[in-house]
């Protein structure tokens, strides 16, 4: 039904094209050569016998169209269904996994910590802990305390608090690094720049990393360590997401 | 299709007593068996009457009993012997066959139910490894009863052995077409046993017959003929063969299915323009409409609690199957796999739908699990169509071609057991498998 269609659209087009090459400078009106099937192009139809014919075969066209779409959203929603039942088994599969893993760990890590072969080990073990749930409490406190209560002091004793109950957090990182953001803001900057090399150097698979290279370079920067500043800070810029732009801009703003 | 392969290939003739049954127009060819289908021994059953008996009735059931796939009957010559009576079963001789199960009967003359003469048969089965007796059970028939005899004890044997209830007694409708001496196309619609055997006219008719459909009692069809020179629905009582005409609407009167209470018939029609889905109350004769739309929606079929109807719709663009809901007008697409995807049947536990499915050009029987979604290729050759599932849900039947011929073939739902039925004259088509009758 729709081949015909397409041809003689197609014919109409490479006959328009032809004419055109005979007057290449000259406008040509292509409406005496459309097609009359073509609905496309026929909004100004003059009113003849043919424009309820027209009409006609443009309201079959809308059909074929609505009968088109509907069997793709049909399936799109299929799929999605599909989709969301996949994810969730495959959450319940990883969960699944996870508290298997948990229960082999705990004899596993201490000998992990000590043994200086296994630091990767070390570093994933303890970013797959579960939490236990003094730990997630604990941490959860301390962050309250710093970023909605702006109370730097007692953060800083409950984060250190947490670093040193829960050496195996799988929040030690952003214990770390919010430490290291506590001392940028007190203007202790030796401390900040030694939280945030924790960071970089041990975590560098964790979320918080780039962040914390590009606070790094900025400690650097705030201790007058220009040759240390702008490596971190260039390698931050190199992040796709904020923490790249913020780099960029800082980077901008001192190093012109 | 790489499930099946490890599935031998049995490719057997079977003629069943054709000697007796000159009318008989199906004949029987396994392609294609079970991995492990159980060793039976079905010792021939004794026959005290005078005179000998028209039928082979442990050949019928021995039949019966290898075409379902599960059983594997082994042949008379290797039996060392031929006991009739429990006293008489040695389970250490039939065990070294490697026979599972053992099989006895005889027969004798009997009054029937309607006391004319008849035939009476006791029958026993022997479970030969727990060396433990199974069944032991007793059915009478009419003197033209003897098939019936025979699928009767197929169906105990097989319940007794898979759990699942036979339909071997069952029968199918289904249409055949003939050209006559002048070359003209007759069309028959046929009643028949499940095996092809005993095969009887309902009716003759020079122009088309369609989509024939058992009442859910098994008392009636109803079908579509062309007689009146246009489509329309006639129902007929098989006993009395009392025929009356349901619909005569403008354009397309088709594709009759019976609500699981028999009352009402959903069918197909095109009076208001283009074909869509009603509902026909029988008795009233009122007409509900059940769709809506500028697609096509055709081919209805009932979800067992008859709350529901499942139909074939372009409405997506390409052919198919959706389920609507009567009470919440809800409608939901069911197939998606394939680009088309027709003649939707529901297994009678309803977890299974069973379609004309098309892939790669090709059309097949498929079986979709409504719970997971996966689809199953049942059927691997070319044009089947038509599928129509048994009572138990173990085995389905379908109009295929075969060297040019219109014939009928059965698979079973796991695709495991095939068989074809070859119609020794004409095309036959459209096959319909009945309800059980009790």
């Amino acid at each position: 039904m729709k081949a015909p269609f397409y041809t003689a659209a197609f014919a109409a087009v490479s006959l328009s094209a032809s004419q055109l090459a005979f007057a290449q400078a000259q406008v040509v009106d292509t409406q005496p050569i459309v097609d009359n099937r073509s609905p496309a192009i026929s909004q100004a139809a003059p009113a003849t016998a043919n424009s309820q014919a027209q009409v006609f075969y443009q309201l079959q066209q809308l059909q074929q169209e609505v009968l088109q779409l509907r069997g793709l959203v049909e399936e799109q929603a299929f799929e999605i269904k599909r989709l969301k039942q996949q994810r969730m088994d495959d959450y319940l599969d990883l969960d699944r996994r996870l508290a298997a893993v948990s229960k082999t760990v705990p004899s596993a890590s201490p000998g992990a910590a000590i043994n200086p072969a296994a630091t990767v080990a070390n570093t994933v073990s303890a970013a797959t802990q579960p939490a236990s749930a003094g730990d997630l409490q604990d941490y959860r406190t301390a962050i309250d305390l710093v970023l909605h209560k702006q109370d730097y002091d007692q953060g800083e004793q409950l984060l250190l608090q947490h670093i040193s109950n829960y050496p195996n957090s799988k929040f030690l990182p952003n214990s770390q690094y919010w430490l290291g953001q506590i001392y940028l803001i007190k203007r202790d900057y030796e401390q900040a720049k030694q939280r945030f090399l924790i960071v970089k150097e041990q975590f560098p698979n964790h979320d918080k990393h780039i962040d914390a290279v590009f606070k790094l370079g900025k400690a650097y920067h705030l201790l007058g360590d220009n040759a240390n500043a702008m490596p971190n800070l260039q390698e931050a810029a190199k992040d796709p997401g904020s923490v790249g732009n913020l780099a960029k801009k800082y980077l901008d703003k001192n190093f012109r | 299709m790489t499930i099946h392969q490890h599935i031998k290939s049995l490719a057997l003739l079977l003629l069943l007593s054709v000697s007796s049954m000159v009318k008989a127009e199906l004949t029987i060819e396994i392609t294609q068996g079970v991995d492990n289908p159980a060793k039976i021994a079905i010792v021939p059953f004794s026959w005290s009457g005078s005179g000998p008996l028209p039928e082979n009735v442990a050949g019928i059931v021995a039949a019966d009993l290898l075409r379902s796939g599960q059983f594997e009957p082994i042949p008379e010559e290797d039996m060392l012997s031929f006991p009739q009576d429990e006293s008489e079963v040695l389970f250490r001789d039939w065990a070294r066959l490697g026979t599972e199960f053992l099989l006895i009967g005889s027969i004798k003359p009997s009054l029937s139910a309607m006391g004319t003469s008849g035939y009476r048969l006791d029958f026993q089965l022997f479970d030969v490894l727990g060396q433990r007796r199974m069944l032991n059970k007793n059915v009478v028939v009419t003197s033209k009863g003897l098939r019936d005899m025979a699928h009767f004890a197929s169906d105990e044997v097989y319940q007794a052995v898979t759990g699942i209830r036979g339909a071997f007694s069952t029968k199918m409708i289904y249409v055949e077409a003939n050209r006559n001496s002048q070359g003209k196309l007759i069309y028959r619609l046929n009643r028949a046993d499940v095996d092809g055997a005993r095969p009887s006219l309902l009716l003759e008719s020079d122009d088309p017959l369609l989509s024939p459909a058992w009442s859910p009692d098994g008392q009636q069809v109803a079908y579509v003929s062309f007689e009146t020179g246009r489509p329309a629905i006639f129902r007929q009582e098989l006993a009395t063969s009392k025929r009356e005409q349901l619909t005569n609407f403008k354009g397309l009167n088709g594709a009759p299915a019976w609500s699981p209470d028999g009352k009402r018939l959903a069918i197909t029609l095109s009076k208001d323009g283009n074909p869509e889905i009603y509902i026909l109350e029988i008795a009233s004769r009122r007409l509900t409409r059940v769709t809506n739309h500028f697609a096509i929606d055709t081919e209805p079929s009932w979800t067992a609690d008859g709350k529901g109807i499942i139909f074939t719709s372009n409405r997506g663009g390409k052919p198919q199957i959706y389920q609507k809901t009567l009470a919440s007008g809800r409608v939901e697409r069911l197939t998606f796999l394939g680009d088309y995807n027709a003649r939707a049947r529901l297994s009678p536990d309803g977890k299974t739908l069973v379609v004309v499915n098309r892939q790669n050009g090709v059309f097949h029987i498929a079986a979709q699990d409504l719970e997971t979604g996966d689809l199953r290729i049942l059927t691997e050759t070319r044009l089947d169509e038509s599928p129509t599932i048994a009572p138990n849900g173990a085995m389905l039947m379908y109009a295929t071609r075969h060297r040019g011929k219109g014939i009928l073939a059965a698979v079973s739902l796991d695709a495991g057991v095939k068989f074809r039925l070859p119609s020794q004259r004409g095309d036959v088509r459209e096959p319909a498998w009945s309800p059980y009758f009790n």
